[in-house]
């Protein structure tokens, strides 16, 4: 039999290189596809399994190029239609009058441009709305409300090298379509999520429900992906996950949170980083024995 | 024909008919990944590996075939369970109409002398 960690060494590996193999995807299916093969593992794999049961669990779901090429393959079909439109619509190079109009157009889109800026200035970010959950269910069931001196946060335990992450409601109240791109990574905050450490692999979606009724959201439901755009005026939800990693911390204990996510989004025909200061906040009890 | 040739299609061949029995175990009840992976492991050579059967769950449900939704159900972990959906009922009876005459006509094609000869030319 083998121990618990040298277990975790072989999943983790697996998942690691899954996870290098998945970047030919786009986010959203990547991120979903390496929950599913998580989930896969922790139900076939419980702890303490022999050796040559994650052996054998290993080797039955294929190789993660394997798994890649045939996830791959799937997009392909997608991808499919939009190549041959490209390949029919390339763009023609041409002289005399014709570089002239492109000239003329080239100034009159000098002017839409200036135009388009000061509205992108002059357009409020995305705000939080009133409706958050924890993203996955067993944190549902865990999470602990708290509120210190008016600061408001929601916690649960951090789970050793799984995907963690919030729902939370967003409106754009701006006259002008915003688009969420991802997160914004700076030099503050690599990963977008103000203040949080040990996470990795930050990911942000959209869902695809529009607007909000009323009745309680079910975010399960719900399918999200990046590059969603939110009409003026309309209510969206942004699911934030990451894979959670509390044992890279040397004590491996205490708590790890934010409260402002940093996002990077398009406002006509720019991008701009938008900060969403979230209420409450979400935090990670880091105390987990990470010597197993 | 070359052992690559042989596996590629036979691959293919796994791949077409496997969208089908999934949603032939779906439209007995729903079913949650592993075991929706088991299950299908259990009909022999059907599944090469474990894993390929997420993308193609994946497709189906972006195809409108099945819906999943994750429930916690008191466990230590949710499980993400999956369910055949309206068009997934009409896309299988469509499939189950046609395999019966498709396969008996590539099995009386596969016996026929005539294929063996161009078989064994190749």
């Amino acid at each position: 039999m083998s121990s618990v960690m040298e277990r975790d060494d072989r999943v983790r590996a697996y998942l690691s290189e899954l996870e290098r193999e998945l970047r030919v995807l786009p986010a959203p299916q990547a991120t979903e596809l390496m929950e599913q093969i998580s989930a896969h593992l922790d139900e076939a794999l419980p702890r303490g399994s022999a050796e040559e049961t994650v052996a054998a669990v290993l080797r039955r779901l294929g190789s993660p190029a394997k798994l890649a090429a045939e996830a791959k393959t799937t997009e392909r079909l997608d991808e499919e239609a939009p190549e041959i439109a490209r390949s029919r619509s390339p763009l023609r190079h041409r002289y005399g009058w014709r570089g002239w109009g492109a000239i003329a157009a080239g100034l009159a889109l000098g002017c839409v441009l200036t135009t388009l800026l000061g509205l992108y200035i002059a357009t409020p970010s995305l705000s939080i709305g009133g409706s958050s959950a924890w993203w996955y269910p067993q944190d549902q069931a865990r999470a602990v409300y708290s509120s210190t001196l008016g600061a408001a946060a929601t916690t649960v335990p951090a789970r050793r090298a799984q995907w963690q992450g919030f729902v939370v409601e967003v409106e754009n109240p701006s006259s002008s379509a915003q688009t969420v791109l991802g997160m914004a990574s700076s030099t503050d905050s690599p990963t977008g999520l103000v203040g949080m450490a040990n996470v990795t692999d930050v990911k942000v979606g959209v869902s695809t429900y529009s607007n909000y009724t009323g009745a309680a959201p079910n975010f399960q439901s719900m399918h999200f992906t990046t590059g969603q755009t939110i009409q003026p005026g309309q209510y969206r939800f942004i699911r934030v996950i990451w894979m959670t990693d509390p044992c890279s911390l040397a004590n491996g204990s205490g708590l790890t949170g934010t409260a402002q996510v940093n996002l990077e989004v398009q406002v006509g025909w720019f991008s701009r980083e938008e900060n969403l200061t979230l209420d409450p906040g979400w935090q990670l009890s880091l105390g987990l024995d990470c010597s197993g | 024909m070359s052992d690559m040739t042989e596996d590629r299609d036979l691959t293919e061949l796994r791949r077409g008919v496997l969208g089908p029995c999934v949603l032939a175990l779906l439209e007995e009840r729903t079913r949650f990944g592993l075991e929706l992976v088991r299950d299908l492991a259990s009909a022999d050579s059907l599944l090469t590996s474990d894993g390929t059967v997420y993308p193609l769950l994946n497709r189906m449900r972006d195809a409108g075939l099945v819906t999943s939704e994750w429930r916690d159900e008191l466990r230590e972990r949710p499980r993400r369970y999956y369910a055949i959906t309206a068009a997934g009922r009409r896309h299988l009876a469509a499939f189950r109409a046609e395999w019966p005459r498709f396969s008996a006509t590539v099995s009386e094609v596969l016996r026929s002398p005539a294929f063996a000869v161009v078989s064994d030319d190749r």
